[in-house]
């Protein structure tokens, strides 16, 4: 009977456990990135700064509109080509493999993150009424300082919620860098899975491993949110 | 409180999975319905979908020559890919599946195989027309081989080189490597060679005519249709059929049909027969 | 390899063809999405017990673990389960198991969506609320949810374009979709033009996603106007 073997998914955890460093990098690094330059395009958004306001909706409309897998392939098989078609033009002697599937990977899953959180900032400042920056002015801050001390700190507490989700949403996304030959915790546990079919087996192991990265981040997301809420009214400790 | 929490979903999953039996239906006419899982990852000429999108290539002729032969059942057919397929076998939502299956002992204890191969898949490395000094595997241990799949069978013959030889291949993975990509980073001197069907190979060098030629041919595969477990009474069926198709020349004839060389003949004697590549 | 003008309509027809299913695993899931993210929320806001637990390990399961092994445990787990009590629905269309299954991932994201937007509206607008003699039911329906909607609406729009890209998962069990179609249409090419033809699929995914954010635009537009005082 073609039921579970446990006792085969038990021995592959220590291996399948060996791409948690892989899946946690391009989370973070995507996590990081991504929130930094999401938040400046934000403000581009929020403000319709001339020109850089539309390429920002051009922006996060494509990367959020496609497919990441496809995003994943443009870049992995687009930049060597892109690199082949320079050196044909200029009479260049770059190499195309220059990039590692590391790095494309790292720049892929960042600007992709980028694209939805600057949709997460946005809303978390615009929830955050316009009136408290007024009377930020009016008692004498400047608007940076009105942002800084008093929009942001609010803003965050409500995209928290919202970066919770994002950022476990990107745990299971970095599976994807499986398909350029990031040996991440899905990589591994497919190619383990292959030589016996045991695809099930594998699968759940890797679904128990990201169950259990996403509950610890859940554990310290729940925290800070706490924290922040408990410091409402001093948000800025936290921010 | 957490452990515990994982450890009931544990559970719950594994009773999900294997509190399995096979699922059969009934025709309107009394047939049995047999639900064959055929592999979205089409690979012609073995399987290809039609303007309709359904399922045809010498896979689907061969099921419907032994559907033929046994009228007690119906075959339906249901596209999916693979990895959903053989789980879909493991847990008895589908009685067989189908895709070019390469047979291992890891596979074999876990799916039924019947004991006669219906076709042969024959494995190759493609080179760039000047290279002469690769020819087999045992070549490929300081060159680069471009890009594999983690899954298929074209790797499992690869992972088994690499455990039972040092040194071993060294393998760049990559999902659903593209074709193209790989025959032309062997054209461009970026890898030293393709480890690939040569079927597949001769179909892309019609369209892209690069400047490739086969090294070597690694080895004859032969390719099996898997069931669930419990269905020896089926296999044994569909097996005593594939014999009789085999020597009554239905199966060489469709093989020549859809290939172009009768690959149930020895290898020796299909490079007689032109299978040549220069 | 490079494809023709005829070859490219060719393939841009074929891939179109899919396009009605896709939309239609769009819609239909997330109109089941939503109803789970409310009720969801409502159950989380309340905590309303034992409910209030059970939702929890759901949405931490659900939001936790790779879709395909959720698809799977929907499509072969759930048949096997009810078949030991006697109920068969293997015969069930594959739509629905991808339907039910793309609702309860996306009513899981989306039950975080609403529960946050309430949240941040703010106690004291309830208070006040009150202390000008309104019901519940009514602080609710005109002070409470159009806030919480605009708040909202970026992230539900967010939801709606993952769940888009979810849908090309249903190839998987074999639903024949826009990306479904794309992958066949590869594989009878051995993978030759895969770069062109993502690209293509990329523009396809692309022009849809477009379409959803000018609706959810649309609808941010006339929220705006009806509540100018408020932010902007």
């Amino acid at each position: 009977m073609a039921g579970i073997d446990l006792q085969f998914a038990l021995e592959q955890v220590p291996k399948i456990l060996q791409g948690v460093p892989y899946t946690l990098l391009v989370t973070i690094v995507a996590m990081i990135v991504g929130l930094v330059i999401g938040t400046i395009l934000a403000f581009f958004r929020i403000y319709r700064v001339p020109v850089l306001h539309q390429l920002t909706v051009l922006f996060v409309s494509f990367f959020r509109g496609t497919p990441l897998i496809v995003q994943l392939f443009v870049f992995f098989y687009g930049l060597p080509m892109l690199i082949l078609s320079l050196n044909d033009t200029f009479q260049w002697g770059l190499n195309p493999d220059i990039m590692s599937p590391l790095v494309i990977a790292l720049i892929a899953y960042s600007i992709n993150s980028a694209s939805y959180l600057t949709e997460v900032v946005r809303s978390a400042i615009q929830s955050v009424d316009k009136g408290q920056l007024e009377a930020a002015k009016a008692v004498g801050m400047t608007t940076f300082q009105g942002m800084y001390r008093i929009i942001l700190p609010q803003a965050f507490v409500t995209a928290l919620p919202n970066l919770g989700n994002h950022f476990i949403m990107l745990i299971k996304a970095s599976a994807l860098a499986f398909t350029i030959g990031i040996m991440d915790v899905l990589g591994i546990s497919r190619v383990i899975a292959n030589d016996g079919y045991r695809f099930l087996e594998t699968y759940l192991v890797a679904a128990l491993i990201y169950w259990l990265l996403s509950i610890i981040f859940e554990i310290i997301l729940a925290r800070i949110e706490k924290r922040a809420r408990t410091f409402e009214g001093r948000a800025s400790n936290t921010a | 409180m957490k452990a515990i929490r994982i450890l009931f979903v544990m559970v719950v999953l594994s009773v999900l999975m294997s509190g399995c039996s096979g699922v059969q239906g009934t025709a309107n006419d009394g047939k049995e319905i047999i639900q064959v899982a055929v592999s979205a990852e089409v690979n012609p000429p073995f399987l290809r979908n039609d303007e309709n999108n359904e399922p045809t290539g010498y896979d689907i002729e061969y099921l419907k020559a032994v559907d033929e032969r046994l009228p007690q059942y119906e075959f339906k057919y249901v596209w999916g890919e693979e990895e959903s397929n053989l789980i879909g076998v493991g847990a008895g939502k589908f009685d067989m599946a189908i895709n070019w299956f390469f047979s291992n002992p890891e596979r074999e204890e876990k799916f039924l195989y019947p004991e006669t191969p219906y076709g042969y898949s024959m494995t190759g490395l493609i080179v760039h027309k000047d290279t002469n000094n690769i020819e087999s595997l045992d070549d490929m241990t300081d060159k680069e081989l471009a890009p594999v799949s983690a899954s298929g069978g074209l790797r499992s013959i690869l992972n088994a080189y690499n455990e039972q030889n040092d040194p071993p291949i060294p393998l760049t993975t990559v999902d659903n490597p593209s074709n193209e990509n790989n025959l032309k980073r062997v054209e461009s001197g970026r890898s030293d060679a393709v480890f690939l069907n040569i079927t597949t190979f001769e179909a892309i060098q019609k369209n892209l005519q690069l400047d490739l030629k086969v090294g070597g041919i690694v080895s004859k595969e032969p390719v099996y249709v898997v069931f669930q477990p419990d269905h020896e009474e089926l296999a044994e069926e569909i097996n005593h059929v594939t014999e009789e198709l085999i020597e009554d020349g239905t199966l060489p004839e469709l093989a020549e049909k859809w290939f172009g060389v009768n690959f149930f003949d020895d290898l020796e004697d299909i490079s007689v027969e032109g299978f040549q590549y220069e | 390899m490079t494809f023709g003008l005829s070859d490219w309509i060719n393939i841009l027809g074929q891939v179109l063809d899919r396009l009605p299913l896709t939309l239609a695993m769009l819609v239909v899931s997330l109109i089941f999405a939503m109803l789970i993210g409310i009720v969801i929320a409502f159950i989380r806001i309340e905590k309303i017990p034992v409910l209030h637990q059970l939702a929890t390990v759901y949405l931490s399961f659900t939001r936790s673990t790779p879709l395909i092994v959720q698809l799977f445990l929907v499509y072969f787990g759930i048949p096997q389960l009810l078949l030991t009590f006697g109920i068969d629905i293997n015969h069930w269309s594959r739509f629905v198991f991808v339907v039910i299954t793309f609702s309860l991932h996306t009513g899981a994201y989306l039950s975080e969506v609403f529960r946050s937007s309430y949240l941040s509206v703010g106690k004291e607008q309830l208070e006040a609320a009150y202390s000008v003699g309104m019901t519940y039911p009514q602080a609710l329906r005109r002070i409470l949810i159009p806030q919480a909607f605009r708040v909202a609406l970026p992230n539900v729009g967010n939801h709606t374009i993952e769940l888009l890209k979810d849908t090309a998962l249903a190839f998987t069990i074999g639903i024949i979709d826009i990306m479904g179609q794309v992958k066949l249409i590869l594989g009878n090419n051995y993978g030759v033009g895969m770069f062109q033809i993502y690209v293509a699929i990329a523009v396809v995914y692309w022009i849809i996603c477009i379409l959803i954010e000018l609706v959810i635009l649309w609808i941010e537009r006339s929220q705006r106007k009806k509540h100018a005082g408020i932010s902007n």
